[in-house]
């Protein structure tokens, strides 16, 4: 399968941006102690890794412990061992030689950090210390994601709102809430807010209306099995506009799985890294819920600008 | 206003968060307070509506909305919000859109909190007047409220059956960073300068019956001893 990626903006097929902070591409660099020993004396520091220095074990994973090297036509073992803040120099001394006989311990700085891609994974790996390059995580789970989008459906989703938009009567803000699962749209609303009321924004009309007709549905026909109150549950919510920060976290609230907008709202938006603020509200409460949002970037699918500082 | 006041509504939005307890719902209670008077009075109804967003502020601004359907725009400019947990980022942003003047809240909202929590939405850069949020009326009880809630639904549910029942924890309660919400300088001005101390040590405001600030300096209590 051929990915239509571009790692460095996270946009998928050259039209939908996913909206995530950008990896950082500086090292973070902490002071190491670094031992050199004879090859025969690999076992013997081995053991007191094992012994003395087992938990740097997950912070170090991504570097190699033993590096080869030459001094005095001699070949060497330069090992890592623990953060200075760790453990003195003497305290280290006492701990080595014993077993070990007596060498040079230096002082190194390491990348505590991963770099994201294969490049930098070399430059820093000469330039600090050797790094093992198992692929990116951030690749990873753009690959993984990529093939959950079915770029086909979200683009006639966008055109379904986009037509709404262009027939409103007021505002042309639209949002429809699908099931993924089943590919239905579960709901649909215009932006109602009027001068009865200032707060009915489009996200907020369509989980009002999913409530409502599931809390119909029970009373006309109770269900014994407690179905989950989560009805938005992994849902797909397509927009026109970049939502405010209350319609954003009432999605969190709602726990969908995608949000995917059309125009962005630079003022007032909630989920872009320059909008508004620069909450990025999807993934503020991670901890909790998060989802993923994708800002169209393409020029197919049009809707009307509406005023900057309107709240969407 | 005299901050006795905000004593007083604030209990009364406690009574409102018990009335939720015997309908299953989180205990988050709420009153709203124009010109000396409580307009609306509401809990949070996530269950009972099925819907994740309907918190008591919601439900508030509703019956407002109802009680003055043309004017409800300039009454919540000038009404006081009384809540007893920390609004969430969503309800902050409605009451930011809304202008509403002042909020007064129990204790934090650590996972969700919109008033300095998590982010501080009444405080952002938008176009929307920010209002001030003073936390920490009553923080206690409203923790033991909801940690009541949580323990009466655990011992309903089967899989907590044959397990050993837990005790409600009485006397732990996270400290209250007030740093997050207020500066020094507001909270003296609320307060009192005398207070100071409560604000630098993440003390409890502690309150006697008529709702007047009663904490003792730490040097006044180490010579009681």
């Amino acid at each position: 399968m051929d990915y239509d990626i571009d790692y460095e903006r996270f946009v998928f097929h050259g039209e939908f941006q996913r909206v995530q902070p950008q990896t950082s591409v500086e090292p973070l660099l902490v002071d190491h102690w670094v031992v050199w020993v004879l090859p025969k004396q690999s076992p013997v520091v081995n053991n007191i890794i094992k012994n003395e220095f087992k938990d740097t074990a997950a912070s170090l994973r991504h570097l190699k412990r033993f590096v080869k090297t030459q001094s005095e036509e001699k070949d060497w073992l330069r090992v890592l061992l623990c953060s200075c803040e760790l453990i003195s120099k003497t305290d280290l001394e006492n701990i080595l030689f014993g077993p070990l006989e007596k060498n040079t311990i230096e002082r190194v700085k390491i990348p505590l950090n991963k770099p994201f891609d294969k490049d930098l994974n070399t430059q820093w790996s000469s330039k600090y210390w050797p790094i093992v390059w198992k692929g990116n995580p951030m690749i990873q789970e753009l690959n993984e994601t990529y093939k959950r989008f079915d770029k086909t459906k979200i683009t006639n989703y966008l055109r379904t709102i986009s037509n709404m938009a262009k027939t409103a009567e007021s505002l042309p803000i639209v949002t429809i809430f699908v099931d993924p699962e089943t590919d239905r749209i579960m709901a649909s609303q215009y932006d109602k807010r009027g001068p009865a009321d200032k707060m009915k924004h489009s996200i907020m009309n369509c989980i009002d209306q999913i409530a409502s007709d599931e809390l119909k549905r029970r009373k006309q026909e109770p269900d014994p099995s407690k179905p989950t109150n989560y009805l938005c549950l992994n849902y797909h919510v397509y927009t026109t506009h970049e939502p405010c920060t209350m319609c954003a976290m009432a999605l969190l609230h709602s726990r969908i799985s995608r949000l995917v907008y059309l125009n962005e709202s630079k003022k007032t938006g909630a989920i872009g890294i320059e909008s508004g603020n620069g909450h990025m509200i999807h993934l503020s409460c991670s901890l909790n819920w998060k989802y993923e949002s994708f800002r169209y970037i393409g020029t197919d699918v049009t809707v009307p600008e509406v005023g900057e500082n309107i709240n969407i | 206003m005299d901050f006795s006041s905000h004593y007083k509504f604030m209990k009364e939005a406690f009574k409102v968060a018990e009335t939720a307890l015997a309908v299953r719902e989180v205990p988050v209670g709420c009153v709203m307070v124009y010109e000396d008077q409580i307009i609306a009075k509401a809990f949070n109804q996530t269950n009972l509506t099925l819907n994740g967003t309907k918190h008591a502020e919601f439900e508030a601004y509703d019956q407002i909305r109802a009680k003055y359907p043309t004017s409800y725009e300039q009454v919540l400019r000038k009404t006081t919000l009384y809540v007893t947990v920390e609004p969430c980022i969503m309800c902050a942003s409605l009451l930011r859109q809304l202008e509403i003047q002042t909020v007064v809240f129990g204790c934090p909202n650590e996972r969700f909190g919109g008033n300095g929590s998590i982010f501080a939405i009444n405080k952002d850069d938008l176009l929307n007047r920010p209002y001030q949020s003073i936390p920490g009326v009553l923080s206690k009880q409203a923790v033991m409220l909801l940690r009541k809630f949580y323990l009466l639904e655990n011992s309903k549910s089967p899989a907590s059956i044959g397990k050993k029942n837990r005790r409600l924890e009485q006397n732990e309660f996270p400290p209250i960073e007030y740093r997050k919400y207020l500066t020094k300088s507001e909270f003296e001005s609320l307060f009192g300068k005398k207070f100071g101390f409560v604000y630098d040590n993440n003390l409890f405001l502690e309150f006697d019956d008529d709702g007047t600030v009663v904490n003792e300096t730490p040097s006044k209590k180490l010579k009681t001893r």
